[in-house]
Formats: C-alpha cells, structure tokens, sequence
C-alpha cells in the first residue's frame, strides 16, 4: 500500500518530457491521428450529456451503473470489525475454499501498467510468481511496473499518448490527473453494461465489493473503474516500538508532547532523529478536511479553514526544533522508509498498509524492529477528529475495445484477483505458490520464502481487491495490533462532506491548489511565513476559487 | 552540437589563426554555377549530411508544430484538432503569472552566476593540463576530473546530500568536535554556490576536451619564436596561447548563450524541496510542474514557446556579436 505522503515526487529522470511527448504524439502525424480513438470521441464531446453537477443528478446517475451487492461470507473473522473498522483474521482456514472453479481465462494477452513502491520485481519470464497466476488464470497478464513516487507523471504522458496506453492501468485515486473524464470516455471501457445491477451476478467476488466502492469509480456517467476498497482509516503516525521502549519513551499523545518527544530523541552524534517530514500527518492530527468543510451553509476549502493554519503553525515549531531528519528537510521523500527502518527517524507518517511491508522488509534482518501506529490525538490531547478514507484508494481501468468478449475475459481475470481471504485463489494473489513462495510452518502460517519476497508484490490487488481485511498472520501479534488500533479509531472517524461522490473538477481549476503544495513546503522550512499564506489564499480566490465553491456547492444536498 | 563536431571545429578554427604554416586557402568559391552544376559538385557532401538533416526534421522541426497547442486549450485526451483555439490567452497568463517570472529571474541569475564562475574554469583546467609535461600524469588527471560527467545527477546530488547535508559527513565531523552541524544542501541563499559547486565537479573536466584539442593544434613554432623573442612563460600564455584558443572560446560562448535558459532541470528538480520553489524553479522546471504535473499543457506550451524565442534571439545576438569582433561564430554569410 503506498504513502499518499508520496503521491507527489518530483524527481524524474525523463527530461523535458513535456516537449517530448507532444511532439512525438504529433509526429505521428494524421495517420495517427486519424486512428486514435481519441479523435473519434472528440466528435461526441460536446453532443453528450456532461457529468451531472447536482448532488442528486450525480447518486441518480451512479446509482443506475452499480453492480449489486452480494456480500460473500466464506471465514468469521477472529476480530470483526466495529463502526466499520476493518476485521481481522489472526489464523488461516485449514480448508480453503475454490471461488473461481475453472480457469476463468481464454487464453488472451493483455498488458497490465502498475505502481511499484518496491524494488521493480523480475518480468514475466522469470518471474514464477507471474507465471503462476498466469497459469490459474488460463491468461497472460504481462505487468509494466513503473515506480510508485513518478506514477503521476507515468500516467500523464501514457494517457497523452492513447497508443501507449496498455490494456488495464491502474490509477491511484492521488494520481488521477485534470480532465480525467475525457480520457475515461477516450481512452477506457465502460464497464456497467457488463456489471451494473444484477449482471454482475455473473462475477460472484465482484459482487462481494461494497457499493460505496463502485459508486466512487464511477467517472463522466460511466463505470470505469475497477476498485481497490480501502480501511476507513488510511494514514497513521508510526513510532519506533522498540526503540521508544530501549529509551523509556511512550507514544506522544498531544501536539506538543510530539514535538518534545521528537526533540528528546534527536542526537545527530548517534545519527539519530525525532521524525521524519510529517506534514500528511500533521493535517490529520489537526483535523483538516479532506478537501472542503461545511460551516453554516457555506463550503470552506480545506486551505481557509483554521485547522490547515493550525497543522502550518504546529508544522514550522517541528521543523525549528531540528528534531526532523536533515535529508527530510531537504526533500528527500524516497528514502523516508529506509531512515525510519534503519532507526535513523522515530517517528513518520505513512499509509497504514505500509506497516506489514515494512515488517517483510525488516523482519528477516532485524527480528527486534517494532513499528506500532499512534492512538489519534486532537493537538490538545483530546479526541481527534478523523475524516473517513474513500471508498476506493486504487483504480483499474480497461483500455477501450470493440470486442466485448476481451472485456468479459479481463473481468473474469478481475473476478479471480478479487477473490475474498478464506479463498485458494486470495492465498495465491497474497502469497504465490505454497512450497516455492512460501512454506507453512507447525502453526499451518504460510512463510515467505526468500523468491516469494523477491517476486510476490500488491500488483494484483492494484488491478481489483476484495474487501479489506487484515489477515497478515504471518507477522507474529501484527493482526490483532492493527485490527484493534483501528477498532480505537473507529469511533472518531466522520465522512466529510463529499464523502464516496467521485466529482470531477472542471479541467481549468486542476491546478489552482497545487501552488500550496510549495507553499507548505516553504512555511514549514520557515522560508515563507502564514503571511503567504493569506496571499496564496486570496490567489487563489481570483484565479476561480470562488467559481470551484460554487461548483462544489451544487453536490451539496438540500 | 556533438563532441566531435566541436572538435573539428576548434580545430579549424585553430588552424585559421595559424598563418604560418597553413596551406593556402582555398579558392573562393564562384557563385556563377548553377544550382545542378553545384549539386554535381557537392554531391557525396549532401549525401553524408542527409541522415542528420533527416533526424532533425523528424526528430525537431516536425515535432516544432505541436507548439500551436500554445494557443489552444489543449486536452491530451481529445487531440490537437478538437482542442478549442484560444488564441493568446495562454501567453496572457503567463505574462502575468508572478511564478512564471521567478522562475525567469533564477534562470537569468543562474546562468550569468555560471557564465562568470563556470565557464572560465575548463579553459584554466585546460591550460593547467596543458603545462603538464609528463603524458602519464596528463593522462590520469584528465580522467580523473573527467569521471564525473557519467555520474547522473540523482547520484551527484545523494554525494553532495552525504558530504553536506546535515547528516553528512561535513557535519558529522563538526559535532564530533563539539562545532555545531550546518545544512548547505537546505540554504537557499547559497544555493547559488551550491549548484555552480555541483556542475563544475560534474562538468568542469568534460568541458576541458574541447580546448585541450585546440590546444594540441597550436603550432609549437609559434611557442620557440616567442622563446627566441624572449618572451616568458605568461606572455606565451597571453600572445600565444589564448589568441589559439579565441575562436573556440567565443564559438562556445554563443552556444552557452543560446542555451543560457536551459539550466540543469534534473539538478534543480532534485533540490527543488530542499531550497524551495523560489530559489530552485527555473524554467525548465516550472514548464514540466504546469505541464506534466498539473495538466495544464497549452499553459506550459506557451511558457516553453516564450522561452525558445528568447533563446533564439540571444543566439542571434551573440553570433552579431562575434562577427562584430571578426570571428566566424556559429555561422556566418558568405
């Protein structure tokens, strides 16, 4: 699971892709232009219905593209979950059961494009992981991974170029560039004539994904996209378990306190740091909205609001008090992980999926390392205020076709991947083939061997996931940690105001908030000050903020 | 221009200054000759150009028309023909974008810092080289200062970040002796210093080939009738030496110029977050930040477009200018 904290990277090693792209989709001259779809679909634009731009004409119009649900309840969960916090299983069924009884493949080749917050595993022809699947799926699915952090400038130029484009992609919902809707229509299938209602009775672990989940991938009036659900919880601050202990230190539980912890630990002689640039972090424990916030009829963006200013505030005390890691400081996001693991940061801020990858990074080497979430806390120390994670966090997309049988094999393909825990097939997405990727040890808990850490990766969750759930058993007590924090975070969590409704901004207010992303930068570095951000604000009103409210408002119901 | 090329030409261009023991020139050409006259003449010539001329049109001149998205509202996603035309809209807004224009100023500055503090320094490493007497220890120098070049920038910067940063080496050692740390790698006000620091480590010992060729092309006579007249070792440098190595200096010169826009856009996306935008945008990576980072391609068009006519009229410039002083430039009129 990536760290939304990543989502934005710009290190590159593509130089001037821009000119290079353009140019090139040009030089293809009108022949090319003349077969690309995009073309084609140009002609229409303007004649179809545009996305509705009501809260009702949006749930109407969703709400006639959803496949039913048909909940699918093959294992109790050990732990279940509480105010729609994720369950957890701390065993593994001895039986497993079969969801998909024959290969559900006809033998078709398709070209899967997906992000990689990993080391790029090997390609299909020596991957026996790939191989495997492959062959329980009667198909050939060939991955392009492409690293996680540039995935957003990945997608921009793939989706610029249509004959790039490969069958399925997987787009985070952080990476869905401006104007989406229009390559959705150009580029994509949609999928509701082949699942919405009860077609998709037809795809039994399709069915098992929760509706919120599919309402969220629907874009332009269409269902395009295949959903990776997320845990009502998405990001959390982890501390160095072990490494607090050895000090006689506990988790930091107000604003302040983290700051003070954060500075305690720091000992540069021992290469040693409180934290790392927690700035993801900081807005949650601050209560920002996810993008806007209601008050008294009226949408506030998430930069006027008073918590934004006050995540700033508390943001520039952390980075004055040296206590974050210098390479942190100056922007050096990628290598966040390997300080925290190392013990060169205490603190950081990731996606809660992060937690289990770390623990098979480390683990092996450092059977001591303990990472453990933080209990949420409001700066004063009182109860935080958490806003619900999407529905979805991850997309896949079908690239569009004539043939509507090579959309029925890949959603078959999908039916197999979405296989719930408790299924052969889930085992063999999750854990790859069983005396050569892992091996069960006298607890019947599969084990990664060294090739299935080498070789099995999230890829195939990417593409489509059942419901999640926390079944990694393998990691001794992880289970039961992680289910029970977020049980505790359960009761503090609340949808925002747009909760679950994927609205598609007009193309020409895409970028009026990224010159905050800078601006927060700044500020925390203590170049800029909340001066700026005042100017930024008002910038950002004249440039269209105004109109966005106003476009916005119209979702609001009555 | 290739390595190569600017090799012949450095020595050609060494070639002309030296009178003595040059052929004599060729006759000037006779512009009566027909045009299929001319072609018989030159054919095997325009036969060897034709490959280059071929990648260039495809790979430059071609794709030169996407650049009318500049004055479209361009969406990738439905294609140059139906974005809807715009007109000047885009060039409006850059013009009145306060981002546009520091990422402007920190170009200019950048370039100017470095034409006064980078330049220079493979000529001085070339003439350094160039007194060394014994081959082998040329030899090693030269390639020791040249190594770098074929690191990338991503690892060039994790050096720098090692050595300088503030959990680098350099500020590990302070501590140790009870100094307090310093963080280079996140000041802007010396990032200046920082980023010519970087390129000349990188650079410096690749830029010196070309003047060591033009070097080498220097008629030694020249050197032991200097001698003869007593001239010591600085006024050889001076009467002898630079004069070899005008033409070449001056020819470089008008390339850097036209390029004085393109400053480094790997080396400053690396270190963008370290500095800030305000120091570290430079155009390059203000186009790629509205272009591929937000979408907003016809924006980051019209900002490039700008971009190119300014460098277009500063190699222009400079090329006049150098006729002016009676060199060849980049090219000339015949």
């Amino acid at each position: 699971m990536p760290n939304h904290s990543h989502g934005f990277n710009p290190v590159t090693e593509s130089r001037k892709p821009l000119g290079r792209r353009s140019f090139l989709g040009l030089l293809g001259g009108a022949a090319f232009l003349a077969a690309s779809p995009t073309l084609l679909t140009a002609c229409s634009t303007s004649a179809s219905v545009p996305q509705a731009t009501t809260a009702g004409g949006l749930a109407d119009a969703v709400a006639k593209l959803v496949p039913k649900y048909i909940p699918m309840n093959l294992v109790q969960p050990d732990i279940p979950g509480v105010n729609g916090s994720t369950p957890g299983f701390t065993t593994i069924p001895t039986k497993l059961v079969k969801s998909v009884p024959k290969p559900p493949g006809s033998g078709g080749a398709y070209t899967a494009m997906s992000p990689a917050w990993w080391a790029i595993p090997r390609g299909l022809p020596d991957n026996a992981y790939y191989q495997a699947v492959n062959e329980r799926l009667g198909a050939t699915v060939e991955f392009q991974a492409n690293d996680g952090n540039t995935y957003g400038d990945k997608i921009q130029t793939v989706l610029a170029s249509p004959r790039d484009v490969p069958d399925w992609v997987v787009i985070p919902s952080w990476n869905i560039p401006p104007r989406f809707g229009q390559a959705a229509k150009g580029l994509f299938t949609d999928l509701s004539p082949y699942l919405a209602g009860d077609k998709v009775e037809k795809y039994p672990n399709l069915a098992n994904i929760p509706t919120a989940a599919w309402k969220y991938s629907c874009f332009e009036g269409g269902l395009y996209g295949l959903p990776m659900p997320t845990p009502l919880v998405n990001d959390a601050f982890f501390y160095r378990t072990d490494l607090f202990e050895e000090m006689g230190l506990e988790q930091p539980k107000t604003a302040d306190e983290y700051i003070a912890i954060a500075k305690e630990i720091t000992d540069p002689s021992k290469n040693r740091w409180g934290s790392e640039d927690v700035w993801n972090g900081a807005q949650l424990m601050h209560g920002v909205v996810p993008k806007w916030k209601l008050v008294d009829g009226t949408l506030v963006n998430k930069f006027e609001t008073e918590e934004y200013r006050a995540a700033l505030e508390w943001i520039i005390k952390l980075f004055k008090s040296g206590a974050v890691h210098p390479d942190a400081v100056a922007g050096n996001a990628q290598q966040a992980k390997p300080r925290f693991e190392s013990g060169a940061t205490l603190m950081t801020v990731d996606g809660v999926g992060g937690w289990h990858e770390a623990l098979g990074r480390v683990l092996p080497t450092n059977p001591d390392f303990n990472m453990q979430p933080m209990d949420f806390f409001a700066p004063d120390g009182g109860d935080p205020v958490l806003f619900s994670g999407q529905p979805a966090g991850i997309f896949s997309f079908i690239k569009k076709t004539d043939d509507p049988a090579r959309v029925e094999e890949l959603l078959a393909l999908a039916n197999f991947m979405a296989a719930p825990f408790g299924t052969e097939e889930n085992l063999l997405i999750t854990s790859g083939v069983e005396g050569k990727h892992f091996e069960r040890d006298d607890q019947n808990i599969p084990q990664m061997t060294d090739l299935g850490r080498a070789e099995v990766t999230s890829t195939y969750q990417f593409l489509v996931s059942p419901p999640t759930v926390n079944s990694q058993v393998q990691y001794p007590g992880f289970v039961q940690a992680k289910t029970e924090w977020e049980a505790r975070q359960a009761p503090f969590v609340q949808e925002d105001v747009f909760f679950g409704m994927q609205i598609q901004e007009p193309p020409q207010y895409g970028s009026l908030g990224a010159p905050f992303d800078d601006l927060a930068k700044d500020i925390a570095r203590g170049r800029k000050s909340l001066k700026d951000l005042d100017s930024e604000i008002a910038t950002w009103k004249q440039n269209g903020g105004e109109k966005l409210r106003e476009f916005y408002a119209g979702f609001l119901t009555a | 221009m290739t390595t190569t090329e600017s090799i012949r030409r450095a020595q050609l261009a060494a070639h002309k200054h030296d009178d003595i023991a040059s052929p004599p020139a060729p006759p000037p050409v006779r512009r009566k000759q027909g045009l299929k006259a001319r072609f018989r003449r030159d054919r095997s010539l325009v036969l060897m150009a034709l490959p280059v001329v071929v990648l260039l049109v495809v790979f430059a001149y071609i794709p030169l028309l996407g650049n009318v998205v500049a004055f479209q509202s361009y969406s990738p996603f439905i294609g140059i023909p139906a974005s809807p035309w715009v007109g000047l809209e885009n060039f409006a807004r850059v013009f009145g974008d306060p981002n546009f224009w520091n990422a402007v100023r920190n170009t200019l500055v950048i370039t100017g810092f470095q034409l006064v503090f980078f330049f220079p320094v493979p000529i001085a490493l070339a003439l350094l080289l160039n007194s060394l007497l014994r081959p082998a220890m040329r030899a090693t120098i030269q390639a020791i200062v040249y190594l770098p070049h074929f690191f990338s920038w991503v690892l060039v910067v994790s050096v720098f970040q090692q050595l300088l940063g503030g959990a680098g080496l350099l500020s590990q050692m302070l501590r140790a002796n009870g100094w307090s740390g310093m963080d280079i790698m996140t000041n802007p006000d010396t990032f200046l210093f920082l980023i010519t620091s970087q390129a000349v480590w990188k650079d410096a010992g690749w830029g010196i080939i070309v003047f060591l060729a033009a070097l080498a092309a220097i008629d030694p006579e020249q050197y032991e009738a200097a001698a003869v007249d007593g001239a010591n070792r600085w006024r050889r440098m001076w009467h002898v030496t630079l004069p070899g190595l005008r033409s070449v200096i001056v020819l470089l010169l008008i390339l850097r110029l036209g390029d004085a826009l393109t400053v480094g856009f790997e080396q400053m996306i690396l270190q963008r977050d370290a500095v800030g935008a305000e120091a570290a945008e430079v155009l390059d990576t203000f186009v790629y930040y509205t272009g591929i980072q937000n979408g907003d391609w016809s924006y980051a068009a019209a900002a490039g477009l700008i971009k190119g006519v300014i460098s277009l009229g500063l190699i222009l410039a400079a090329n006049k200018v150098a006729h002016l002083f009676g060199e060849n430039g980049v090219y000339s009129k015949s």
